[in-house]
């Protein structure tokens, strides 16, 4: 009998222990400072709050519960019953908190108003490059946080998916690289990935890579297919912002001849040396020569396929023959989940080509970075402008990233000013 | 059928078809059908131009002094079209000072006034402060006797490099202070030209500084006018009662009794500048300080003075605030005993909802009069809304208004189950009748069966808007879709709007948003382009908030209290995003013509002056959002630091004229918004000067001189020695019109308008001749100096102005003179040639951002 109620207590002060903890996660606004909650976009908090608060409101439930059967529980066997439910509770409580500290760090990094002002910038950015495909498609555009982070790479939270605690996250969060900032064409990239989760097209393309690249070797489109989730995302940032997405995934991948010829299986990121190609074929195919022909050049002279052995060797000397059949594959040919069309037809690529991109700057003259009407309604351009500039490596670079800056700035500051 | 039987009204009730759906018919209801009474307008059309016939002045016309034309060119620099605007913000955050602390303003009785003062106090003291101190500072510098000196460049000099400790200023603080910086520079200014001009020209004058001591002295009660006005108690007539005030200056005939007919949701706030700069001009053309300290204390009093004025005519009566009077309105329904009569209690609610709509009623009603209006009324209210006030009626028509409501307006859940707002719904519909009662006056009184069909209409509608559609007889219902307005917020300190329980949804096509106009009679296709960066030539989702005022709506407040994604307490400056719904607009977007209410041209105007029962709409578009650039807060394009200025929306298209009939000169602002802007300098580097072209003509043709035409009463600035007003709008509808019957008579017996709206004839057509000019002077502009034009826009600034100026006009003064005659009531003798014979080449100047006169 002494033993049922010594560990009747001890669930009891451990239930307390997950309640208590758990009402305390429930003031979120002390989780992150008030400035940083008011730098990001009011409808994003308002959601944010709500899905977390529910988590919340679900553990407190289920510890309220364990302790009214508590309560009326004194035999050993629904002791036990409680202890597995105590296991439960633990597990939810860790998970929610997980959840919600992921969230915290993303809302932190709002530090600074003009931090936050780039960050909201950056927000604006996706939602544009995922509205452009998913309007005329009839869908909606989820809302999109980013954040700043520390890393080589950036990454996204896709909203519709699950998270730890269970419940389904209703806001992209896509994490910007601290180096990246003001050359963020890497987010465009992620929103592809929440795009083609929305419609389904890493799905499709990868049957179509697996199947469709018949002059090549079968084992060519296997591997292609398991990589059509990342080359969807990497088409996506092409066509919006064009060379200055390949020149900036250049240098990101950019490492040790291990990690550019390195082939991992399951790994759905191509053989780097092959996306650094593959980007460089899209921008041929749509733009015919330019600065991207010298990237190869220094890129292939960095990373020789012909001098190195590892074991990937293979592989990559097939895929390489097979890129251009792969651009067109990807980018000009016609899918079920764009209505029949290719990506290249809803979103062109041209749009953002050197010369596209020149008459830009030619027709906007000199207002093109200090007129909010330029800056809002071409800033994917004016990203693809800056980053092509950065991208040939030629002029004033430190007055680029500047110029960068300061657009973006501006377009941060023009919403929410808080 | 005897249950209408009793309180004598038993015979108009008889004849009167009630809107409810359930109440079985008696009789055809006997409408009103007054024949559409032509008015004087259709004898306008046959005023021939002005420029065609001149009225000569016979003989002693009135003796222009050099004092008068001063004063009005001063008055007219003095004037800031926006300054009303930034008052209104300013006021609307001292109210964000208190409102949240507030859960229920009614039940705060008497504390309320002092508790929300003193709460403001806080915001305002640190702007007083500064705003003293900056005076301080120009008046120690402008000092002394070499006045004379400085010229204009010095002036603007001294005041650019002024410093200030503005930094913890918020966005309206900081707006108001620049104001006020740019009324000082005017005094300054004029004060140096007056000094230089000597004491011949226009007698003897104070010292500058001394001038400006006074002026500080103004500060204070400027201020507390503004608060007055966010605590809804500024006197309603404080516009006419200013006017007097120039009127008196220039020893011009004022009206006997200051009336004001157009009644504002929140007060009249116009006022406070007419106010003010008519108080500052006195002080500057005063000659001894004893009468300066008058001015300034006559300024510090005035609302009291006239409220006091307007007590004494009320007949000392104070009734409660019409919340709790709504409140106490309520409790009484509910506890009313079986079988009994509302009537009574009806009665004592009667006068708060009569009061709230002052002074359209009030000043036709003398106290005896209302005490009897309010008995009749309460008697025939009593006998139509009966019905529904025994719990087990109101009860369920509680639910129905929740059921139709609950996704749009969210009730608190101890709402549901209750019968409250069944009895908000019959309070409502009272309230309203009262409101939908055109004309109360005591020719109407005497005739109780014009009154009977008046409150008879006037509750037919007010039962539709606030009762759901199923208690409503199909034909009346005011939408197709059923919806019901209802008081929000649902919590809080207090009602502040309606909002309709229905959200549409809808798709604006790209000829509907060039057809329907929002405020200014800008289109709608404009807002969208330029404040949430829409491409209005695409089709665009939506769906539609509705939302109506009622005594006390200020149109800032409604997005505090709604949770719509881009409309909410977050968002900065939501409230820019409320257009009128019109008739046209709820045709067009909603097909629901009867939704709409048209509104005066003077709420339409501005949006801070909005009547009582105006509609308005919001669109919710997915992904869109109101655009506030940071222009004016970066570094300048000539990479100076720029000093941080207050952000505001980005802005639409916009038109100024000013009239300057002292100067014989005439100016045209024409602002293009940065889409614009942009729009058409893309188009210039592109080679495309035909598509560029277009465009300029499409600005300024159709949306510009067309927003123009249809407010020269607001747009226009009239700088004359006999229109202190400056503007028409501020002009008196029902002038006396003594001169005008010898006019009409030399006119050939035509029976003319009040003198009104001869000006108003004159000046259109003044405009509408001067437009077609500006037009060619622009569309030469962009021959010639595009370059000017392409500068100013890649300035980080909002948009661009263009101004174009004629001076040296002739024939202005012969109009002039006319005017004169016109309000000085001078006989008019022979009308001969009146013509502008050539208007000279303009100047023109291009500056970035809006830069109006």
């Amino acid at each position: 009998m002494e033993v049922i109620a010594s560990h009747h207590t001890s669930l009891l002060r451990q239930v307390n222990h997950w309640l208590q903890a758990a009402t305390r996660l429930s003031s979120l606004d002390h989780l992150a400072s008030g400035y940083a909650w008011q730098g990001i976009d009011h409808k994003i908090g308002t959601q944010l709050k709500e899905s977390l608060q529910q988590s919340i409101g679900e553990v407190v439930a289920l510890a309220k519960n364990l302790q009214k059967q508590l309560e009326n529980s004194q035999d050993g066997n629904a002791l036990r019953h409680i202890k597995r439910g105590l296991i439960q509770l633990r597990d939810r409580y860790l998970k929610t908190e997980e959840t919600i500290h992921f969230y915290t760090v993303a809302i932190n990094s709002r530090t600074t108003p003009n931090v936050s002002a780039l960050l909201r910038a950056c927000d604006i950015l996706c939602a544009k490059s995922m509205q452009d495909l998913l309007r005329p498609l009839g869908k909606d555009t989820p809302p999109v946080l980013t954040y700043i982070d520390k890393g080589v790479g950036a990454s996204i939270l896709k909203a519709g998916l699950r998270l730890w605690d269970g419940n389904i996250s209703h806001v992209a969060a896509v994490k910007i690289t601290q180096h990246n900032l003001f050359r963020p064409t890497a987010i465009i990239h992620e929103t592809g990935h929440q795009v083609a989760h929305i419609l389904n097209w890493n799905e499709e393309l990868s049957v179509a890579l697996g199947n469709k690249l018949t002059n090549h070797s079968k084992i060519v489109g296997a591997a292609f297919s398991g990589w059509s989730s990342e080359i969807a995302a990497d088409a996506f940032a092409f066509v919006h912002t064009g060379f200055a997405a390949v020149a900036a995934l250049h240098d990101v991948v950019s490492g040790t001849p291990q990690a550019v010829f390195a082939y991992h299986q399951h790994d759905p990121h191509p053989i780097a040396y092959l996306r650094v190609l593959l980007n460089i074929e899209m921008c041929r195919q749509f733009y015919g020569a330019g600065p991207w022909n010298d990237l190869e050049e220094s890129f292939k002279n960095d990373y020789d396929v012909n001098l190195v052995n590892f074991s990937s060797v293979g592989l990559i000397k097939l895929c390489v023959d097979a890129l251009p059949d792969a651009v067109q594959l990807i980018l000009k040919s016609p899918f079920h989940c764009f209505g029949n069309q290719a990506l290249s037809q809803l979103v062109p690529p041209n749009k953002a080509s050197p010369q596209a991109l020149e008459k830009l700057e030619y027709l906007a003259g000199q207002s093109l970075y200090t007129s909010h009407a330029w800056i809002w309604n071409e800033c994917i351009r004016l990203l693809a402008l800056n980053g092509y500039k950065i991208g040939t490596g030629k002029g004033d670079l430190t007055a680029l990233y500047k110029q960068q800056e300061d657009w973006m700035t501006k377009l941060g500051f023009s919403v929410d000013m808080n | 059928m005897n249950s209408y039987a009793g309180n004598g009204m038993s015979s108009e009730l008889a004849m009167f078809e009630t809107p409810f759906a359930d109440i079985s018919t008696l009789k055809e209801a006997t409408r009103s059908n007054e024949p559409a009474e032509v008015a004087y307008s259709n004898f306008l059309h046959e005023l021939e131009s002005p420029f065609t016939r001149t009225y000569e002045v016979a003989g002693n016309s009135a003796v222009v002094t050099q004092v008068a034309e001063e004063f009005v060119q001063f008055l007219g620099e003095l004037n800031d079209a926006e300054f009303s605007d930034s008052l209104y913000e300013l006021a609307s955050e001292m109210e964000d000072r208190w409102l949240p602390k507030i859960s229920n303003e009614a039940a705060m009785g008497d504390h309320y006034v002092p508790f929300a003062t003193q709460q403001a106090r806080e915001f305002i003291t640190p702007l007083l402060m500064e705003t003293e101190t900056m005076i301080d500072k120009v008046a120690q510098h402008f000092s002394g006797n070499n006045l004379s000196d400085y010229n204009e460049k010095e002036i603007e000099t001294f005041f650019s490099e002024l410093e200030f400790s503005d930094n913890n200023f918020s966005p309206a603080q900081e707006q108001f202070f620049g104001k006020i910086i740019n009324k000082v520079k005017s005094v300054v200014k004029k004060g140096v030209d007056l000094a230089k001009k000597g004491i011949n020209a226009v007698g003897k004058i104070l010292p500058v500084n001394i001038i400006l001591n006074k002026i500080k002295g103004l500060i204070k009660p400027l201020l507390d006018k503004v608060l007055k006005f966010a605590i809804g108690k500024l006197p309603k007539n404080l516009q006419p009662h200013a006017q007097t005030l120039a009127k008196k200056f220039l020893k011009l005939e004022a009206p006997a009794a200051p009336e004001s007919t157009e009644l504002f949701s929140s007060g009249e706030i116009d006022g406070i500048q007419t106010e003010f700069d008519t108080t500052v001009a006195q002080l500057l053309f005063t000659a001894d300080e004893v009468e300066g300290n008058s001015i300034v204390s006559e300024y510090e009093f005035s609302d009291e003075v006239i409220e006091r004025e307007l007590a004494y005519e009320a007949g000392g009566i104070t009734p409660p605030s019409l919340e709790s009077a709504r409140q106490q309105f309520i409790n009484e329904l509910k506890s009313l005993p079986p079988g009994e009569s509302p009537a009574p209690a009806i009665e004592r609610f009667l006068p708060a909802a009569i009061l709230a709509l002052q002074p359209v009623i009030k000043v036709a009603i003398s106290v005896i009069g209302r005490q009897k209006v309010i008995n009749f009324l309460a008697g025939l209210l009593a006998k139509l809304v009966g019905k529904y006030v025994p719990e087990n009626v109101a009860k369920p028509l509680a639910a129905s208004i929740i059921d139709v409501g609950m996704s749009a307006i969210g009730f608190e859940v101890n709402e549901t189950n209750k019968s409250d707002i069944g009895y908000e719904a019959i309070a409502n519909v009272i309230q309203e009748t009262v409101q939908h009662i055109a004309e109360l006056n005591e020719a109407t009184i005497q005739d109780q069966e014009a009154l009977t069909l008046q409150l008879l209409e006037a509750f037919e509608t007010a039962a539709a808007n606030n009762f759901p559609p199923q208690y409503i007889k199909e034909q009346l219902r005011p939408s197709i879709q059923p919806g019901v307005w209802v008081l929000k917020p649902r919590k809080g300190p207090k009602h502040m709007y309606k909002k309709f329980t229905k959200v549409f949804n809808i798709t604006i096509d790209p000829q509907s948003a060039q057809a329907i106009k929002s405020f200014r009679d800008l289109p709608l296709a404009n807002f969208l382009k330029d404040k949430l960066s829409l491409d209005p030539s695409k089709p665009i989702q939506a769906k539609v908030h509705l939302f109506e005022t009622i005594p006390g709506t200020k149109l800032s407040k409604i997005s505090k209290f709604e949770n719509i994604p881009g409309f909410n307490a977050q968002q900065p400056f939501a409230w820019v995003q409320l257009h009128p719904l019109t008739k046209q607009a709820a045709a067009i977007l909603l097909k629901e013509p009867a939704l709409g209410k048209d509104i005066s041209q003077k709420s339409n105007a501005k949006r801070h002056r909005t009547g009582v029962g105006q509609r308005f709409y919001y669109l919710e578009i997915s992904g869109a959002r109101l655009r506030i650039p940071a222009v004016n807060r970066g570094a300048t394009k000539a990479g100076k630091p720029g000093k941080m200025r207050a952000p505001k929306p980005s802005q639409s298209g916009d038109i100024q004229g000013v009239i300057n009939f002292v100067k014989s000169e005439i100016s045209f602002s024409y602002y293009f918004s940065e889409e614009d802007a942009k729009s058409v300098v893309e188009k210039i580097n592109k080679n495309d000067f035909l598509g560029a072209a277009i465009s300029i003509r499409h600005a300024i043709k159709n949306v510009l001189n067309g927003m123009l035409s249809k407010n020269v009463s607001n747009k226009v600035k009239i700088i004359h020695e006999a229109i202190p007003e400056l503007y028409l709008e501020h002009i008196g509808d029902h002038e006396q019109e003594s001169a005008l019957a010898s006019l009409a008579k030399t006119a050939g017996g035509i029976v003319l308008g009040g003198s009104k709206e001869m000006l108003t004839k004159l000046i259109e057509q003044l405009v509408e001749k001067i437009s077609e000019h500006a037009y060619q002077a622009v569309a030469n502009f962009f021959k010639g100096r595009a370059a000017e034009f392409k500068e100013a826009q890649a300035q980080p600034q909002d948009g661009v102005t263009i101004k174009i100026s004629w001076s040296n006009i002739q024939g202005m003064t012969a109009i002039r003179t006319v005017i004169n005659a016109i309000r000085n009531k001078n006989p008019l003798g022979n009308i001969s040639e009146l013509t502008l014979p050539n208007i000279p080449s303009p100047e023109i100047k291009i500056v970035a951002d809006k830069k109006f006169d």
